[in-house]
């Protein structure tokens, strides 16, 4: 076997983007906090701060490209939803899906390169109005992948829902991938995840398959989609694994616990199989263990 | 930093470098032989408890292996241990987890002890001696679960939920320094009151400071030292109100510690107007 950790020296730039969806259903108004990259003052364009381009997505379509030019002095950028929706009408039928990548010049390329192959990581803010509570959660920026890039196929694993009477749950699920000019990118199967509930006691619940349109989001609710499986609602008091597999795109999965009362949330990202299993990404590991948890999918 | 400071950081650097190298090493060696020297698995995981009057905290695991290999029939032994916000251990219970089970539990019954308002607690997995050969294949697991911060019955927050892929050091850590800026920006206009609790997840006292800081205005900055005894945790509540900084702008927060504790991103609590609060790791 080779060696578990060899080093891997990047080339160009990894292409990456931030993740983030809105919720306006759930009332917040969403933004996004991302380090300032600033190129190192003795190179090429030395001090220059990389533009953010935050893209908004709706209905599968990338309806607005903001650029961002950030003030070098500052740590950090932050840019929220009233700034990419200013002068846009309607808020479209679905929840939008929220990219954000950096924009770099070729002289960018030997700083940016090994930045971009680390953990960039980010902040998915939801606030209730201006001044108004808010919750956040950091993650990083997830690989960009172009027209024709072969996915591995998702697999999520979701337990840590909270069921109560004033509570309601939700699993979000973002799908992001470039998509070339006349591409039907919904038409190859790719958005489409098969779910298997289970009670905490190993017994199956449910079985389901749900769509995440490319470029967009699907905030499913928990307790809704499983009465209309004729799930009961007692059935959930003892507590609901989520376990998702397919796919073949950049999927994003956050769980969503509401407080009906108040309107709180709490919300956490998933963990994918690299924090349960930390060599998959290693070859010799990794076909096997895909070839098997995909299994009966 | 004098010179000797510098020689001693070096030499604390060189030390946690060369730990985690023979970590690393009897990692390599049980991946290649885990029936002789047992299963790679990843831990103690450690992550923070709050059994004070705003959350109580439960703990979920999942029976991953079961949900990555379906044609399987493993279960997960989970061990979990709680500390007080001292770094004294308080107890210490295990609850086996079965083919596509879950489970999710207060953390004081798991342990059976009554917890401290707030502290570490530790999570590590056994598998059973048969399935540790099936399983082999994949090399190191990590026995990953949900932390879940539950408010008051009847009050505003909802659940918080943090997960962790901390370990829990049982070894000194030596005078390492090092900082941490997080990602996490803070709107403190916003905020009536923070929690702050530093981790200290390593056999050794650790000490800082703790820095916050307008991104758009630098001037305005508050700083804090703590200090927080071994395997314990320590709590900074802090007013933004009352710090006389100007509050409309983002806030970043730098943390210092004098070592390299394993978990180095404190967990942070707001409390709003409403009275509902969020908590994320920062």
């Amino acid at each position: 076997m080779k060696p578990m950790h060899a080093k891997v020296t990047p080339s160009g730039v990894f292409p990456k983007r931030f993740m983030l969806s809105t919720l306006r259903r759930l009332g917040y108004e969403v933004g996004l906090t991302l380090p300032n990259l600033v190129a190192p003052a003795n190179g090429a364009g030395g001090g220059r701060v990389l533009p953010l381009r935050v893209h908004l997505h709706r209905g599968g379509q990338t309806i607005r490209s903001l650029d961002i030019t950030p003030d070098a002095r500052q740590s950090h950028i932050q840019v929220w939803q009233r700034q990419w929706e200013a002068g846009i009408t309607g808020d479209g039928a679905d929840e939008d899906l929220i990219t954000a990548e950096y924009l770099h010049e070729p002289a960018d390329i030997p700083w940016l390169g090994p930045v971009m192959a680390q953990d960039v990581e980010g902040q998915f803010l939801a606030r209730a109005g201006e001044n108004g509570r808010y919750s956040s959660v950091l993650t990083s920026m997830v690989p960009y992948r172009a027209p024709g890039y072969r996915f591995t196929p998702i697999i999520g694993l979701t337990h840590y829902y909270k069921f109560a009477d004033d509570l309601e749950n939700f699993t979000l699920f973002m799908n992001a991938k470039g998509i070339a000019a006349g591409e039907n990118a919904n038409s190859d199967g790719g958005n489409r995840l098969h779910i298997d509930y289970y009670s905490y006691a190993g017994a199956p619940l449910a079985t389901t398959d749900i769509v995440v349109p490319t470029n967009g989001v699907l905030l499913h609710p928990l307790e809704t989609s499983l009465a209309a499986l004729g799930v009961p609602r007692e059935a959930l008091a003892g507590g609901v694994t989520s376990h998702c597999r397919g796919g073949a795109s950049q999927f994003s999965i956050f769980t969503l616990v509401r407080n009906r009362r108040s309107g709180a949330i709490g919300i956490e990202h998933s963990l994918p199989p690299y924090y349960y299993v930390t060599g998959v990404t290693h070859p010799a590991i990794r076909g096997p263990f895909y070839k098997r948890a995909l299994s009966g999918a | 930093m004098s010179a000797a400071a510098d020689m001693r950081a070096m030499l604390g650097y060189a030390w946690v470098q060369a730990g985690r190298g023979a970590a690393g090493l009897v990692e390599r060696a049980r991946i290649a032989r885990p029936k002789l020297l047992g299963p790679a698995i990843r831990g103690p995981l450690v992550q923070l408890y709050r059994a004070d009057a705003a959350f109580a905290t439960d703990v979920n695991f999942v029976n991953y292996l079961s949900f990555y290999l379906p044609d399987e029939d493993l279960a997960i032994d989970f061990k979990v241990t709680a500390y007080d916000r001292q770094g004294k251990r308080l107890g210490s219970g295990r609850r086996r987890i079965g083919r596509h089970q879950a489970a999710q539990q207060p953390l004081g019954d798991l342990v059976g002890a009554r917890l401290d308002t707030h502290g570490l607690f530790t999570v590590e997995a056994a598998y059973d001696a048969d399935a540790v050969e099936r399983i082999a294949f994949l090399g190191e697991t990590a026995p990953q679960f949900m932390t879940l911060f539950l408010p008051t019955a009847g009050s505003a927050p909802a659940p918080q939920i943090l997960h962790s892929h901390k370990l829990f050091e049982r070894a000194r850590v030596p005078y390492s320094p090092c900082k941490w800026l997080s990602p996490n920006i803070e709107q403190p206009a916003a905020v009536e009151e923070y929690n702050i609790f530093v981790l200290n997840a390593c056999r050794s006292a650790l000490s800082g400071e703790i820095e916050f800081r307008g991104v758009e205005r630098t001037d305005a900055t508050w700083r804090r030292d703590y200090e927080v005894p071994a395997w314990g945790v320590g709590r900074l509540d802090l007013r933004p109100a009352e710090l006389g900084l100007a509050l409309d702008q983002p806030f970043r927060i730098t943390y210092r510690f004098d070592r390299r504790t394993p978990h180095r991103k404190p967990i942070l609590f707001r409390r709003f107007a409403d009275g509902s609060m969020s908590g994320n790791h920062s």
